[in-house]
């Protein structure tokens, strides 16, 4: 009897099948779906890729401000990640009500982004901050790419007149750690702007870690929910070097998670 | 003592502070259905007995985080799963059906790693899966997530 139905999984009804796909990733799902007919429609269900959602996936469907396109099912939304076309000025804000997260709780909050053929990211920080909506916020530094040397102001005066970003790409390979500046100048040739270089040089500059599921992340800054009612502002920004155009970056999107001891 | 029956007629007690980790059973007791003896069409004694081996070793889960017993009970866990595709697969129906939540979970992420990073034709192989998609059919899947199927971490081996 065993020899006319040798297939395993057909022993296992369809709901128990998508209870064991629940606990594999989204990349594991895909691919099980070309196995075979009965374990694509276990694959492509909306109760496998709704845990794949944020829980909250509703309410962030109501909320967003461009229309989402036309979804058949929850698989379609799960792709929905930013990929930033040629820029000049980037600027990536994202706010969150403190009541749907947990009272007096310190909170980190990252960027979780990819980059693909990028360009432009190199040398130049971007300025994150987090902090209470009309509150003035505490803005830090934090390089997407972390190629460069440490920050000197007359060194990095020096270099911008002379190197190209090709030479100094090339110094750098061997010097993956170090960090390094370069704020060129908004007006060509003109006078140097070492935009607050002083609160630069003082801030530690964030970096990027790279996350088991092969995305990097940056920390984009940190609050306390205090107030249920504030609104929490997350943002990233290069808007200082408007002379290069950025490109390439992919942005899944802002993960908040308590702060951990 | 709670009494429990196999479809292949086998009897088995059960003390009920294990039983009652399955929902199931809990409900029935609560229900005053459970007086004699609990017949279970779906679950054949070779099942049964795992499951009841599962929830002896689970009584008071609470109690072994305060004796420090977590980690026995964690070995347990591991070895409890190690078996072969079949009988994982009759745990989580009997799991399924008894509503033991927690089992259900254990056997459901130990098929789960087992099929992680698996590349397609090991996963046909290991299930003894017949390809019932056209080539077309297949294309059109993988078109829609080429990254799904490239990558250095997929492992084609069969286990």
């Amino acid at each position: 009897m065993e020899n006319e139905n040798p297939n395993i999984l057909s022993l296992l009804p369809e709901d128990c099948t998508e209870k064991v796909l629940v606990f594999t990733s989204p990349v594991d799902v895909c691919r099980v779906s070309v196995v075979s007919k009965s374990l694509q429609s276990a694959a492509d269900s909306d109760s496998v890729w709704e845990k794949f959602l944020p829980s909250d996936y509703q309410s962030i469907i109501s909320a967003s401000l461009t229309p989402i396109p036309d979804f058949g099912s929850k698989k379609d939304l799960f792709p929905e990640v930013v990929k930033l076309r040629r820029v000049w000025w980037l600027e990536i804000r994202g706010t969150i009500r403190v009541g749907v997260l947990s009272p007096r709780t310190s909170y980190v909050a990252y960027i979780v982004y990819k980059l693909k053929n990028d360009h432009g990211f190199h040398f130049r920080p971007s300025e994150v901050s987090v902090g209470v909506c009309g509150v003035e916020l505490d803005t830090q530094f934090a390089f997407l790419v972390p190629k460069g040397r440490q920050y000197h102001p007359y060194k990095s005066i020096y270099r911008m007149s002379s190197a190209t970003e090709d030479e100094l790409e090339q110094l750098d390979d061997d010097n993956e750690e170090a960090v390094y500046i370069y704020f060129p100048c908004p007006y060509g040739r003109g006078p140097l702007l070492p935009v607050r270089a002083s609160n630069l040089v003082q801030s530690n500059i964030r970096r990027r870690q790279l996350r088991d599921d092969g995305w990097f992340e940056i920390e984009l800054g940190e609050f306390y929910t205090e107030n249920e009612d504030d609104c929490i502002e997350m943002s990233l920004k290069e808007v200082n070097d408007c002379l290069s155009p950025k490109d390439g970056l992919i942005v899944e999107g802002i993960e908040i998670r308590p702060r951990m001891g | 003592m709670v009494k429990l029956k196999s479809n292949d007629d086998k009897e088995f007690e059960v003390e009920e502070a294990a039983v009652i980790q399955s929902e199931m059973i809990k409900n029935m007791i609560e229900d005053g259905c459970a007086t004699s003896v609990i017949p279970l069409p779906n679950i054949d004694s070779k099942t049964l007995i795992k499951v009841i081996e599962y929830l002896n070793k689970h009584i008071n889960m609470g109690k072994a985080a305060e004796t420090g017993e977590e980690d026995d009970l964690k070995e347990f866990d591991e070895q409890f799963v190690n078996m072969g595709w079949e009988e994982l697969f009759d745990v989580i129906m009997a799991a399924n059906y008894l509503n033991i939540h927690e089992l259900m979970e254990l056997c459901c992420q130990s098929a789960a790693d087992r099929l992680k990073n698996k590349s397609v034709r090991a996963v046909r192989e290991m299930l003894k899966i017949t390809n019932d998609l056209t080539e077309e059919e297949e294309q059109e899947i993988i078109n829609d997530a080429p990254w799904a199927f490239e990558g250095p971490e997929i492992d084609d081996t069969v286990n």
